[in-house]
């Protein structure tokens, strides 16, 4: 008995020591990555830059843009007439915009307007489809959990959801050579140099084959789409809110690579939601040949100089077509 | 919950506290602990599947003991069947019915729709393979004296479902494992520094080399159409790093933790790509599985047969067929099984230069690193049956590689980070001898240096690790 006592002391005193021992290893780890944590939410990011917009505003806001990159890139807000933001966000599916949209409209008590990026895929794209650290902002920086499952704790970091691209981050902050230059409504007016601006806008110099386009059929995620459109629509005709369905330009060497039957299969959809809920207009600039190549960042996004353009033209449509 | 993952981080911390501080006076608390964590980490999977492995062991925890008390050689013989048959026939209902019924079908050219039989629409449990293995393992080694039954209900449940090595080995003999849980662990904190440096040893290999890779296997091996000889060939290369960090990264982390709760597993891999023949390979790759096969089908199998050549020839084919459907019910795992069978009797001919038949070192090196190199060909071309998503699928990837079509586009996908592979085998070949490349560093590193390494390694892992991926042995 008293031996096994004994044991148990030298066996307790040794796993003391061992653990002051991993706390003192571990110490500096921990504080490094929390302060990583702090620096990288510090950093001047689009949706922080968004969220301090969305606060001073809230009550001006009128026009509420939510879509993927196609949309993030295509809409600056500071062409439009009325006060907007653009919560588009790279990959951000229609499940996001939906929770968004629900998160946003109680906070927003003078929203009019939700203007929805449709591009051609943007129906068949699933869920998971949308980048990890989309979702991580969102929780963050809005408090919105779009994961579509319930929060865990390391939904609150942001670093280890895409490491190369918040090191890169880190770095060109501390090498003072960020590329990106936020305009107070968060939009980047400093994302030029793409592919279209590596071949000077010369379409000849412009390989196809380098064009990326997202042309997959997925019958499951149409299906899980078109409910989830359908329940966006509902929210917004319960709360007296109208909706613009918008696909921006995309140049003509994307457009020949896109998929027909998706096409068919988008505008279809988009006719459908028409009968059910009239006041859904869809303004389709996909097709639109005054965008030439100089107006593109890459073969289906905007470069600032396209955007404003885009905006413009939106604006124009938004004000022949509301009366708000 | 995945080693990788963030559940775990929190989970193992937990347990090893609760484990050392309150289960560290009694044998009884430290196993009841073990048994609850292991319950709790299976069942965060889909806690359905612990009736499942509860009965598992329920059934064998009986048999055995039944076994044991029967003097009745036919009964003990009933007895062992009966256990094959309940051991086999969850891993034949929950891994094999469809695959079996599929090409039923197939073969007779049937048409299924007009059939009262229907597929199970069912999932495979995490790690059956392995579980049932190791019980399977039990109730044979007691039916052939070799040990004996234990009459403790709890231990026995804790060495079916000890967590660490759960999901995906390594497959532990009763022999081995369970007398550990009879026993009561005392705290040794050499032990729980060696088991801290092979996990984090096995979270480089998985987080930094396997989950980076991955990224271009995924993409290569999901539509090889898109891609050309060089290409593909870069990918098989890759995937073989892919699983062999995956998996014996999983068993460092595997054998790490339980170093840390006081236990001592087998090791499963010792550099199995330094192997100068296909029969070396399966001595070092999956040691424990291959070890499993060897002892209860390939030696039995001869042990009932006369020992000629044409035997040889048949318990190899039939061992590696096994093997192969044990790691998933597809065709391309038989014919990944089939073309180890077939290189393995080939290498039956084939003598291995040893350091006596040379004069020269130089010349002894060069030998035995083109057998190395001839080798590790043989399993890059065997890893296209293994990660193809189909038999044509892998064939037109073998097709594409022979036909030596170049590529005009070759992008290395995953760019630098593929340097990790020279990075692993310089460290692995600096530390041959060595179970891990971390083991005993106090004897060669001073503590300052050895926790510049570990940060090293830590800051190797936030930094460069690849997006989250599974583990891929969990499937089998």
């Amino acid at each position: 008995m008293e031996d096994h006592k004994n044991h148990s002391f030298i066996s307790n005193f040794k796993l003391q020591g061992f653990l002051y021992h991993v706390c003192l290893f571990f110490l500096p780890v921990l504080f490094l990555y929390i302060g990583l944590e702090l620096k990288l939410r510090d950093l001047p990011s689009e949706p922080k830059v968004k969220n301090e917009y969305l606060v001073e505003n809230r009550k001006d806001i009128k026009i509420l843009v939510l879509g993927a990159s196609q949309t993030q890139r295509s809409i600056n807000p500071e062409y439009l007439d009325k006060t907007a933001i653009n919560l588009g966000n790279s990959s951000q599916g229609i499940y996001e915009n939906l929770q968004l949209l629900k998160a946003f409209e109680p906070k927003l008590p003078n929203l009019e307007l939700v203007i929805l990026g449709l591009p051609f895929n943007s129906v068949h794209s699933l869920q998971n489809f949308t980048r990890q650290e989309i979702h991580h902002y969102n929780l963050i920086i809005y408090g919105v959990n779009t994961f579509g499952r319930k929060i865990k704790p390391q939904d609150y970091l942001l670093f280890h959801t895409n490491p190369d691209f918040f090191s890169r981050r880190l770095l060109d902050h501390y090498k003072n050579e960020s590329p990106i230059q936020l305009n107070k409504y968060g939009f980047d007016i400093n994302k030029i140099y793409g592919s279209y601006q590596s071949a000077d806008y010369d379409t000849t110099l412009i390989d196809k084959k380098d064009i990326v386009i997202e042309n997959f059929k997925n019958k499951q995620a149409l299906k899980e789409n078109s409910k989830l459109l359908s329940e966006f629509f509902s929210y917004c005709r319960n709360n007296n809110i109208e909706v613009l369905l918008y696909s921006s330009p995309t140049h003509f060497l994307y457009n020949e690579l896109r998929d027909k039957a998706m096409i068919r299969e988008r505008d279809s959809l988009v006719k459908k939601f028409g009968k059910n809920f009239p006041f859904i207009k869809f303004f389709n600039e996909e097709e639109n040949k005054s965008f030439t190549a100089n107006y593109y960042y890459n073969a289906n996004h905007l470069n600032p100089k396209g955007a404003k353009k885009a905006t413009i033209r939106l604006n124009e449509f938004i004000f022949n077509n509301y009366d708000f | 919950m995945l080693f990788n993952s963030f559940e775990f981080a929190l989970f193992f911390p937990t347990v090893f506290l609760l484990y050392w501080i309150f289960g560290g006076k009694n044998i009884k608390y430290q196993n009841y602990l073990i048994l609850f964590s292991s319950y709790f980490f299976y069942g965060l999977w889909d806690w359905r599947f612990l009736f499942l492995i509860f009965l598992s062991s329920l059934v064998d925890y009986i048999i055995g003991l039944k076994i044991y008390n029967t003097s009745s050689q036919t009964s003990r013989k009933q007895l062992l069947y009966f256990s094959l048959f309940w051991n086999l026939g969850i891993l034949f209902s929950f891994k094999y019915f469809n695959f079996f019924t599929e090409n039923f079908y197939t073969l007779f050219q049937l048409d299924y729709s007009s059939s009262s039989f229907s597929f199970l629409n069912i999932i495979l449990p995490v790690g059956l393979s392995f579980y049932t293995f190791q019980t399977l393992s039990y109730s044979i080694d007691i039916y052939r004296e070799r040990i004996k039954p234990t009459s403790e209900f709890v231990e026995f449940l804790c060495f079916v479902s000890f967590f660490p090595q759960l999901v995906a080995g390594p497959i532990e003999r009763a022999s081995s494992l369970l007398p550990q849980f009879l026993k009561k662990r005392n705290f040794e904190i050499n032990m729980a520094k060696e088991g801290l440096r092979q996990i984090l040893w096995g979270l480089f290999k998985k987080i930094v080399v396997a989950d980076n890779l991955a990224i271009a296997v995924n993409l290569i091996y999901s539509d090889p159409n898109d891609y050309q000889s060089l290409e593909l060939f870069y990918a098989l290369i890759l995937f073989y790093f892919q699983i062999y960090c995956d998996f014996s990264g999983y068993a460092d982390i595997a054998i790490g933790s339980a170093k840390l709760l006081g236990f001592k597993l087998s090791v499963n891999f010792r550099l199995p790509h330094f192997s100068r023949s296909i029969p070396e390979f399966w001595r070092r790759w999956n040691i424990t599985v291959s070890v499993w096969f060897r002892d209860y089908v390939f030696i039995p199998y001869l042990k009932n047969k006369s020992r000629t050549e044409k035997n040889f020839i048949i318990a190899t084919f039939l061992t590696f067929i096994l093997i192969g459907l044990w790691h998933g019910a597809a065709w391309t795992f038989i014919f990944f099984g089939l073309f180890h069978a077939i290189l393995m009797i080939i290498y039956r001919y084939i003598s291995i230069p040893t350091r006596i038949n040379f004069t020269s070192s130089f010349t002894y090196y060069l030998t035995n690193g083109t057998f190395i190199a001839i080798c590790f060909f043989f399993l890059i071309i065997s890893s296209a049956f293994f990660r193809g998503e189909s038999i044509q699928n892998s064939f037109l990837i073998l097709k594409k590689i022979f036909l030596f079509i170049p590529d005009e586009n070759f992008e290395s996908l995953i760019g630098l980070k593929v340097l990790f592979i020279p990075f692993l085998l310089l460290l692995e070949i600096l530390t041959l001898k060595k179970d891990y490349p971390f083991f005993k560093l106090e004897q060669h590193f001073s503590k300052p240096i050895r926790w510049c390494i570990y940060y090293l390694f830590i800051f190797l892992i936030i930094r460069y690790g690849g997006p989250q991926e599974s583990f891929i042995y969990f499937q089998f």
